[in-house]
């Protein structure tokens, strides 16, 4: 029968997850006919990230895009994906996440959590603001440097020679203007969004995460769902997939373009900062700590090639 | 339609006197549970309400207040203050307007100002011969300059909610903030002209400066917490553990006026208010689950807001709806809900998102005086005794002058953008 | 028996709150004076919260402090004493049947701990189960109690 499916997230309206993915998805949709429709909840109007993880476990929520670290508590292995320094590139990423080594992980996150994969979206590089510029480890040295509450983005700080403060998110943009911080890291457009420029003086294009989101369906309700309503829905989700990662690059671009511009904040280049020495201390770092866990063996092994 | 039946089913529970938190989690949890949502989704919504790190500002607030009342230090502000304007007529109006404002340099939500002042300012009120409706209403008044004036919990919540910057927002509040401040004295003012209000006699220069004395160790407290807060010491809600601490330090080693015992009883009472405020904020979480999924208040406003495209008619709509929003929903889970629906509509009008941010606060503030669901009513019913009814009547006549500062932040934006403009934001 | 219940609801909801104290002014002090600030007093203290929340609810079930929206005024008579009988009553089925959607969400926690602490979520929920099973235990007692504090019950902390 005809299906409403609830697609909640925690980006506001305008990000690009939702105005080139979730609602090109409810006009393809629309045109297929087979009786799906999607009704969007963004802004955290269901839920945060980890609670969405809950209710879409739970049925509650169809459909999510996530950050995949915040899966993790319920399948280690999502740890992966948001790990210092894995992916050299969004390409590199789609390399680990369609093999077939990505496609047993899926599965495990199938069956571990009733949580079903149907495509990844780029989210984006996840860069550092702070008062100096950042070109090698060394200059985050003693640096009181912002993460989420969550023991894998504590480790990649630390794993790129920073000192991990959790905070709320909601708490940063005073504690850096105020200095209890020193410095935080978020992709670009949330550093737009938050005007972290505006208590920063730089950005340092570390991208030390390059953060591709699994888009997600509740297995609940997939599986209610009739065979043409799977396959057009796994295709809908595909089908806008490179029109996201679009998105996302033209914005990136287009901010970096406009901070050269107006000044507001000085842009470090990736050209101008030592990836090597910051890859190779993450991965030192991050191998070394997460060496025992099934996620952590893997790691090494995709940053060994 | 089910909607309706849903409110209709809270409103009488309320008036079966069942408490607050039950009866709006009750209904909303059926609902979920009618509405083929499974067992779990209730009490992830209680959890997530509560779930938040600038919440601790609460607890931590509401008990620097209580070891202020029971160390003496709240007392010591008020002599001093009373010492110097005692002789005006109805000069606790005006004290009770300036606690605020001073308090709202260490305070960042209503409910902590209305628990940490609201039972002393109220009960010196009443014993100085003050009506109790006129005392509990300048109380329940005054505390919504708390979350005005910076620190604000609230104006966090709306700049990560809007996107806006968050230091605009918070020195933009500083003006309206004593604006508020003004239109509250004048109200009083209008009072003492037509009640009998009783007056102090005028003291001694060297009576109000023994008062100052013994009140400075207090009047330092909003000092610390705010040099604190802007010399990057602590965030504003680590600043509630330091006004613990402070509050500690001087009732018990500088006033000496805590003894274990009433330590044991000030803990008790934290706990027990924190948890009947909480129970009803993650109640609350599980009502606008129910709403945000039935997308209410985007047809609501869609069907109010779809009528006009004059600036100057959808401020006043807004200003409506959120007035009428506040009086059923608690202004943090309105704020989640409402402002990044009204967003592409505050751009589309060419208004400024921190003004905007200032109205919408101010308004979802007036709300937490409003019943059924107003917070600081029900705060100071709990601290101070006052019934519910005295409560709700006492405020009425003071939601005239805050409406009033409202409509004047509404509709002149220099109130709110002349500071962030001068500072540079 | 439900005097000892009382007096441990209190000893315990007062610790959560000298820990909430504790823990923000550790997060404080961990950041100046060390080089390794906790990673770990953020989540705590806000758990510390959620625990007092609900096991306060019952504390406050107890000592007839919850908000109640009581536009009557302290009236007495049968009529008031009917509808206090009638809220305790639905105190009681309230609080079992919210103790149940916290006790089915524990249940479907099964072992996922809390990212920075390594809490099991589950025993967060079983809390929330137990304030709110309490929470009845509590009204069930004024249901039978003859105590005649009927008319000024649930009215002010
Ligand atoms: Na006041
Ligand atoms: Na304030």
């Amino acid at each position: 029968g005809d299906v409403s499916l609830r697609f909640a997230h925690i980006w506001a309206p305008g990000h690009p997850f939702q105005t080139c993915g979730i609602d090109k998805m409810a006009e393809m949709l629309k045109k297929a006919d087979v009786g799906l429709s999607i009704r969007a909840y963004p802004s955290e109007q269901l839920g945060t990230m980890a609670q969405l993880a809950d209710s879409v476990v739970s049925g509650d929520v169809d459909m999510s895009v996530f950050g995949a670290s915040y899966l993790a508590n319920r399948y280690e292995m999502m740890n992966l994906f948001d790990s210092a320094y894995v992916f050299e590139s969004a390409e590199d990423a789609s390399k680990l996440i369609e093999s077939k080594r990505g496609a047993e992980i899926w599965q495990g996150l199938l069956e571990k959590t009733g949580i079903r994969r149907l495509g990844n979206w780029l989210y984006g590089a996840r860069h550092i603001t702070a008062n100096k510029p950042v070109r090698s480890p060394a200059d985050l040295e003693g640096v009181k440097f912002r993460v989420p509450d969550n023991s894998l983005m504590i480790e990649n700080a630390r794993s790129i020679g920073a000192t991990p403060v959790p905070m709320a998110f909601g708490e940063v943009y005073l504690a850096l203007q105020q200095g209890v911080i020193d410095a935080q890291e978020n992709p670009l457009t949330v550093i737009e969004t938050q005007k972290f420029t505006e208590v920063q003086d730089y950005v340092s294009l570390t991208g030390h995460m390059i953060q591709v989101s699994p888009v997600v369906v509740s297995e609940k309700t997939w599986q209610k769902l009739d065979d043409s309503q799977r396959d057009t829905l796994l295709n809908v989700v595909k089908g806008v997939t490179e029109g996201v990662n679009e998105c996302v690059r033209s914005q990136e671009a287009a901010l970096v373009a406009k901070w050269q511009k107006d000044a507001s904040v000085t842009v470090i280049p990736a050209d101008e900062i030592d990836m090597d020495a910051f890859r190779k201390k993450a991965r030192e770092h991050i191998s070394k700590t997460y060496g025992d866990t099934e996620w952590g063996k893997i790691y090494a092994e995709f940053v060994s090639r | 339609m089910t909607l309706i039946l849903l409110i209709i089913s809270i409103l009488v529970l309320l008036a079966f006197r069942l408490p607050v938190a039950l009866a709006l989690a009750v209904p909303s949890a059926v609902y979920v549970l009618l509405g083929g949502f499974s067992m779990e989704i209730a009490a992830q919504r209680m959890f997530a309400g509560v779930d938040s790190f600038p919440l601790l500002a609460v607890p931590l607030f509401m008990l620097a207040g209580a070891l202020m009342n029971q160390g003496g230090i709240t007392e010591r502000i008020f002599e001093f203050v009373e010492s110097a304007l005692g002789h005006i007529r109805g000069s606790l109006g005006y004290v009770n307007i300036s606690a605020s404002v001073v308090f709202s340099g260490m305070s960042g939500a209503a409910v902590v100002d209305a628990a940490g002042l609201g039972a002393i300012e109220i009960k010196a009120m009443k014993e100085r011969g003050y009506d109790e409706k006129f005392a509990v209403g300048i109380t329940a008044a005054s505390s919504t300059i708390g979350p005005i004036i910076p620190p604000s919990i609230p104006a966090v919540v709306y700049a990560v909610t809007a996107g806006v910057s968050l230091g605009s927002l918070f020195i933009a509040g500083v003006l309206p903030g004593l604006l508020m401040a003004l239109a509250l004295a004048i109200a009083v003012y209008v009072y003492t002209r037509f009640n009998d209000v009783p007056t102090s006699r005028r003291e001694s220069a060297a009576f109000i400066w023994k008062a100052f004395v013994r009140a400075l160790p207090a009047l330092m407290a909003p000092v610390i917490i705010l040099a604190g807060i802007f010399a990057g010491f602590f965030t504003p809600t680590e600043a509630g553990a330091i006004a613990v601490l402070y509050a500690l330090l001087v009732a018990a080693v500088v006033y000496r006026a805590i003894t274990w015992r009433q330590l044991w009883t000030v803990l008790l009472q934290t706990a027990e208010m924190t948890a009947a405020i909480m129970v009803i904020v993650a109640a609350s979480a599980v009502f606008s689950w129910v709403l945000a999924l039935e997308q209410a208040p985007q047809l609501l406003s869609a069907a109010v807001l779809g009528t006009t495209d004059s600036p100057f008619v959808f401020v006043l709509l807004v200003i409506v709806v959120l007035l009428l929003v506040g009086m059923v929903l608690e202004p943090l889970t309105a704020i989640l809900i409402l402002v990044p629906m009204l967003q592409p509509l505050v751009r589309a009008y060419g208004l400024d998102p921190v003004h905007f941010g200032v109205i919408t606060i101010l308004a979802l503030m007036i709300g937490l005086l409003t019943p059924p669901v107003g917070l600081v009513l029900y705060v100071l019913h709990s601290v101070s005794g006052v019934s519910i009814r005295t409560a709700i009547q006492g405020t009425l006549p003071f939601l005239i002058p805050l409406i009033a500062a409202l409509l004047l932040i509404a509709y002149v934006p220099q109130i709110s953008l002349l500071l962030p403009r001068y500072f540079g934001f | 028996m439900l005097r000892v219940v009382k007096i441990l609801e209190a000893a315990i909801c007062v610790t959560f709150v000298v820990a909430i104290v504790a823990l923000t002014s550790m997060q404080i002090v961990a950041r100046y004076g060390m080089s390794q600030p906790f990673t770990w007093t953020e989540e705590l203290s806000r758990f510390a919260l959620i625990s007092l929340t609900f096991l306060g609810a019952a504390l406050v079930t107890g000592s007839s402090g919850h908000i109640v929206v009581d536009l009557s005024g302290p009236t007495k008579g049968r009529w008031s004493r009917l509808v206090d009988t009638l809220s305790s009553a639905l105190v009681v089925l309230s609080g079992l049947f919210l103790s149940v959607m916290g006790a089915s969400k524990a249940l479907s926690l099964g072992g996922i701990k809390a990212s920075a602490t390594g809490v099991p979520l589950a025993a967060l929920y079983w809390i929330m189960a137990a304030g709110f099973a309490l929470m009845s235990v509590h009204a069930l007692a004024r249901l039978f109690s003859r105590s005649g504090h009927a008319t000024d019950h649930l009215r002010g902390i």
